[in-house]
């Protein structure tokens, strides 16, 4: 059937399909390089239907899953070529369901659409599509079903979301606008107190009725410890800590809390720290036991006579310092590699990190 | 023990010849106020200002709030321990006036070190940030107070309590012989045992000067778990000293938590009782947070219960202690529900939560309390010059937390302040 064209005053999209649902083959064609083709091709029917009488697929872009992933950059170029070429309104990839390969590629051009061209891009995936773990803080992604279904149901939220997104409305949270969420956690009010909703949820989990948690639970990383030290006695051993002890005064102006920086200051010639020297600028304990005697927080005196015994072979001249009041989680992980990558270049074999 | 509440709304407040009640409208004698507060030589001065909702006002070095409420009848007072002696309340009657907040404001000179340093609080009665508190929709009598010569802080500390108390008894007294809004009763009498037994956990923290939560007149730094009534909390019992992450005296006037119980007491569930635990850094050992967390489920164990509502008071430890007490009472087949802010960070992509036990899958958030909100410029500051921390000009444009402004991100539950996943 012949096209009519691109008519005007319609918004103009273009959709991204991998090799199969751009009707070039199976995994037999997961090779295939890229190929345009004028106007929807296969489910991007059912996206047109979706955009009704307020826009029109104008082309389709379709590119075989292995030929994306093998060739990112290229691939990724060449479709953004092409997609600027239609100067569309709007792009639109998959959705993915749960295709890997495919959500990877989806997320990576969406995301390269939005940078690069400034249009707004919309993607669909199954929750657990590795494109949703790299590419969900970088754009819109439905939740879709893991097999292929309901392609109907994720044209019209893909749909909904890219044309307010399209008009400069602020998206609500991720539960209520139907997108996967982002990993942003933003403050509004709601109409029930705390205390109100609390009694509602605990009555509905002593039911034993369905409610959801308002703040689910951080997975935390397992780190494992390194090897323990051979032999102790030739070990170099460093001093570390959040504990906020400063030589007087705070030279380095470190943050009382919410840090993200650390500083390195010489002990060589000292035996123990004093409130003389030294001093505590962390916020979230109190300090007055730690200002009399800082070595109470940073054991340089005990360490020292380690050192002199030979139980440790030697005391590192430097220690390192921060304060762990409130500190990000992610800045936590900035500050620690960069203390480790200093300590890495050194002679250091073992650390004794004191918190508070 | 049964406790009948009346209260008495306030809309507006206004300066005048003679401190009364008319109708609505709080009538204030500034010399009167100021001679009540100033019969404590501990205090140098102390100066009384109206903030009422919808003026330009910012009001910063806001310490403790508190709610005009005295006993009409019945045993003890109001704030026993403090305006009286340490005789159990929460029987008879207690008249209390709405919609006024007794505001505390001052500056220490020694301001402590670290932890012991009072955070800044701040109410802005219009604007943008007026929605954060809900101070601003309430009329402030702000007390600003300077210490006498050679006054320690704790001293001083006291003082400032004091005379709040004194101002919030004397206008609560005001409504002796007037007509009541509303009445309201609480009692926990007839429980029907075929409903579920419900309790509250309620943490409050006692760590020293400036952060101290009292009982009876008693700072609580070694408070093992124990039973109180929630009428206790309805008539003072428990007052906050503390000017951190905390929940104010007001609030504990005004649980939130109590109130919920108490509606649903007899219908729902079975209120059986409140637990007072320590919070914030009061344990600071896990042998501590350990031992206090088992205690306290196994209170409301012993007491049969089925779920409890677990509130916080204070920074990172509360959290810590919050989610022990909850793996206690879930592995006493206690279900639990947790009232908890998050730590978000500024753009609120950071861990919200700075540890957890598996067992708490059912939690309310408060909101992230390190959003940061911009407040505009002001026609007027009460409480002080400089923004504490930030040292800036309180009245022009500012940057702050959430967890700045005045009971926004309650631990308690009593707003509605919330973050949502985007």
């Amino acid at each position: 059937m012949e096209r009519e064209g691109i008519e005007k005053n319609k918004i103009k999209a273009v959709h991204f399909l991998n090799q199969f649902f751009g009707g070039l083959g199976g995994e037999e064609r997961a090779d295939a390089e890229v190929v345009t083709k004028e106007g929807p091709v296969g489910p991007g029917m059912v996206l047109e239907n979706a955009l009704a009488d307020q826009g029109q697929v104008v082309a389709t872009v379709i590119c075989g899953d292995n030929y994306f992933n093998e060739n990112v950059e290229k691939a990724t170029d060449e479709i953004i070529k092409t997609v600027s070429s239609y100067q569309p309104d709007l792009f639109f990839a998959g959705p993915a369901f749960g295709a890997g390969r495919y959500g990877v590629a989806c997320g990576h051009l969406c995301r390269a659409v939005q940078a690069d061209l400034g249009i707004p891009a919309v993607t669909g995936m199954y929750h657990e599509n590795p494109g949703v773990d790299l590419y969900s803080s970088a754009t819109i992604i439905v939740p879709t079903g893991e097999r292929v279904s309901n392609l109907e149901v994720s044209f019209q939220a893909m749909v909904r979301l890219a044309l307010k997104i399209r008009a400069g409305q602020a998206l609500g949270p991720a539960s209520q606008e139907g997108y996967l969420p982002q990993g942003i956690r933003k403050n509004s009010f709601d109409e029930k107190t705390a205390a109100e909703r609390a009694l509602a949820m605990l009555l509905a989990k002593v039911r034993g009725e369905s409610f959801e948690t308002e703040i689910p639970l951080p997975a935390f990383e397992s780190v494992s410890p390194a090897e323990p030290l051979s032999d102790l006695s030739s070990a170099t051993i460093a001093l570390v800590t959040t504990g906020g002890i400063v030589p007087k005064g705070n030279p380095a102006r470190l943050a009382v809390g919410r840090s993200t920086t650390w500083a390195k200051y010489e002990i060589d010639q000292l035996s123990d720290l004093t409130g003389e020297s030294h001093e505590s600028i962390h916020a979230g304990y109190d300090a007055s036991f730690a200002n009399v005697d800082p070595d109470r927080v940073v054991p340089l005196d005990v360490l020292r006579e380690l050192e002199k015994n030979s139980i440790i072979g030697r005391v590192y001249p430097f220690y390192y310092v921060t304060s762990g009041q409130g500190t990000y989680v992610a800045n936590a992980k900035m500050i620690g590699a960069g203390i480790a990558d200093d300590l890495l270049a050194s002679s250091v074999q073992g650390v004794i990190l004191t918190a508070t | 023990m049964r406790l009948e509440l009346k209260t008495f709304p306030v809309k507006r407040a206004e300066w005048a010849a003679k401190t009364e009640l008319v109708k609505d409208t709080l009538c204030l004698n500034r010399r009167e106020l100021t001679d009540l507060v100033m019969s404590d030589n501990r205090l140098k001065s102390v100066q009384l200002d109206l903030a009422l909702p919808g003026e330009n006002i910012r009001i910063i070095h806001v310490l403790d709030v508190l709610e005009p409420r005295y006993k009409k009848d019945g045993e003890g007072c109001v704030f026993p321990g403090f305006m009286g002696p340490p005789t159990t309340v929460g029987r008879g009657c207690t008249h209390r006036i709405e919609g006024l907040a007794v505001v505390e404001t001052a500056e220490f000179a020694s301001q402590g070190r670290g932890l012991l340093m009072p955070w800044e609080h701040i109410i802005d009665m219009s604007g943008p940030g007026a929605r954060y508190s809900p101070f601003s929709t309430k009329v402030n009598l702000v007390l600003g107070f300077q210490p006498a010569d050679r006054v320690s802080l704790e001293e001083y500390d006291a003082a400032i309590r004091l005379a709040a108390m004194k101002v919030s008894t004397r206008l609560a007294e005001l409504t002796r012989d007037l007509t009541p809004a509303r009445t309201d009763i609480f009692e926990l009498a007839q429980p029907d045992v075929s409903l579920p037994r419900f309790g509250y956990i309620h943490q409050c923290a006692s760590e020293g000067t400036l952060h101290n939560t009292f009982l009876y007149g008693e700072a609580i730094p070694w408070l093992t778990p124990t039973l109180i009534h929630p009428n206790e909390l309805i008539d003072g019992a428990l007052v906050s000293g503390k000017y951190g992450i905390n929940n104010p005296t007001y609030v504990y006037l005004n649980d939130l938590v109590v109130r919920e119980l108490y509606r649903l007491h007899g219908r729902e569930v079975n209120f059986v009782g409140v637990i007072l635990t320590t919070g914030g850094g009061t344990n600071k050992s896990d042998f501590a947070k350990s031992r206090d967390a088992q205690y306290a489920a196994k209170l409301l164990k012993l007491l049969d219960v089925q779920g409890a509502v677990l509130a916080q008071e204070g920074g990172g430890n509360s959290i810590m202690d919050q989610m022990l007490i909850c793996q206690s009472c879930e592995r006493f087949d206690i279900k639990t529900t947790l009232i908890s802010y998050e730590m978000g960070g500024k753009e609120g992509t950071d861990v919200p939560l700075i540890f957890t036990v598996p067992e708490a899958d059912a939690i309310v958030s408060t909101g992230n309390r390190e959003e940061m909100i911009h407040l505009p410029a002001v026609d007027r500051v009460l409480g002080g010059d400089r923004i504490w921390r930030f040292d800036v000009d309180p009245k022009g444009e500012i940057d702050v937390y959430a967890d700045y402004i005045m009971s926004s991100i309650d631990q308690a539950g009593t707003y509605n302040l919330r973050a949502w996943q985007y």
